[in-house]
């Protein structure tokens, strides 16, 4: 994160170079070898991937998952195409992950979803006027609940487009589909979603 | 699931960007302008992304040490490199063996021509035409009269060149 003017900073010059360097040289210097150059992608975009995986899976083992998408993405340097941003590219291999897990532990999933309906009762109902942290807690727990509602299509293109906000032709190159397949799912997917939202008692 | 064929009377927008219905073909880009959402649904579209955005589940902080420990398993990493380099080196290496074999052929060729042993360092010494002549009659009717001798079938083979060229580089 760029620091204002004037205030000292407790970085090193390599951190600043790593902090000021574009994506595309921090690559060719991990390429060269430079192994200290891809702690300043992570940096960078750790994040943000961090975010999206515990948008689709949840919080079990995201710290593995995250190590994995970057172990993937280092091995995979030479094949990244610099038609596309990286950011892209590094979605697109955070979603390839995602979607291993998510097909790995279908089962559990499921196992889960029915272990969490007893939670439902102890929430407290925003209908009687709850506030504050409670109802912050509670409303994050219903749209977790009701993004697990969802297929994992149309999780993705609300996760991608929605929560992450990336543009949605950057979603298409993400999801390898076409732009009006990330449209139509998108679609869909809200109208899922509100009325998912809305059966849980949430207005819009 | 195509919503849009299971229901023929659907007047939505969405039915005739349908590329299965025999209406007249509609300009490029017509189907993705009718995914656009109305002005009704693009309220109720904001309405939603910003209660997603506003209570979206926040992911817990890593791990003490993340990001050293992942650096840690980069470490162990070997450096990546391009399967398309290696490729585009093989031609190169080919072309290096073919070359070396090409080489290889024309140093034995040469040696053969040039080994003061052999007919070559003959034919270099006298330079004279006729003596080489004379050198390649007296070198083919020694090896004819050898093999005629030495065949107790007595049916030589003499269209074989190649033998006795190689044979008589003694290399």
């Amino acid at each position: 994160m760029p620091h204002s003017k004037g205030v000292p900073s407790d970085k090193s010059e390599p951190d600043m170079a790593l902090e000021m360097a574009d994506d595309l040289t921090l690559i060719d210097q991990c390429l060269a070898g430079n192994r200290s150059a891809f702690a300043g992608l992570y940096r960078r975009y750790g994040q943000r991937v961090r975010s999206t995986l515990y948008q689709l899976c949840g919080e079990t083992g995201l710290d593995d998952l995250v190590q994995d998408v970057f172990l993937r993405a280092w091995r995979g340097l030479p094949k990244f195409r610099r038609s596309a941003s990286f950011s892209t590219w590094l979605y697109r291999i955070a979603w390839n992950v995602a979607m291993d897990r998510r097909k790995k532990f279908a089962r559990d999933r499921q196992r889960e979803l029915t272990v969490s309906d007893p939670l439902d009762a102890t929430l407290p109902d925003p209908s009687q006027g709850a506030s504050g942290q409670w109802s912050t807690l509670h409303y994050q727990d219903v749209v977790r609940q009701a993004l697990g509602f969802l297929s994992d299509g149309a999780r993705s293109v609300i996760v991608l487009c929605d929560l992450e906000d990336i543009p949605q032709k950057d979603v298409a190159q993400i999801l390898n589909v076409p732009v009006g397949t990330v449209k139509s799912r998108l679609f869909s997917a809200r109208a899922a979603l509100r009325q998912e939202l809305e059966r849980q008692g949430v207005e819009l | 699931m195509n919503r849009n064929n299971q229901n023929p009377n659907n007047q939505s927008p969405h039915v005739n960007g349908d590329s299965n219905d025999n209406s007249e073909p509609l300009p490029f880009g017509s189907f993705e302008d009718q995914l656009e959402p109305t002005k009704a649904s693009q309220t109720d579209d904001r309405s939603l992304v910003a209660f997603l955005r506003q209570h979206q589940p926040v992911a817990p902080l890593e791990s003490s040490n993340f990001e050293g420990n992942l650096m840690a398993a980069i470490a162990q990493e070997p450096i990546p490199t391009s399967n398309l380099k290696k490729a585009k080196r093989l031609p190169q290496i080919i072309g290096a063996i073919a070359a070396g074999l090409v080489g290889a052929g024309l140093g034995h060729t040469l040696g053969v021509w040039t080994n003061p042993s052999g007919m070559g360092a003959q034919f270099a010494a006298s330079g004279s035409e006729s003596e080489l002549e004379a050198f390649l009659e007296d070198s083919w009717d020694g090896a004819i009269a050898q093999t005629s001798s030495t065949d107790p079938s007595g049916t030589s083979d003499t269209s074989d060149f190649s033998t006795l060229f190689w044979d008589t580089n003694g290399i």
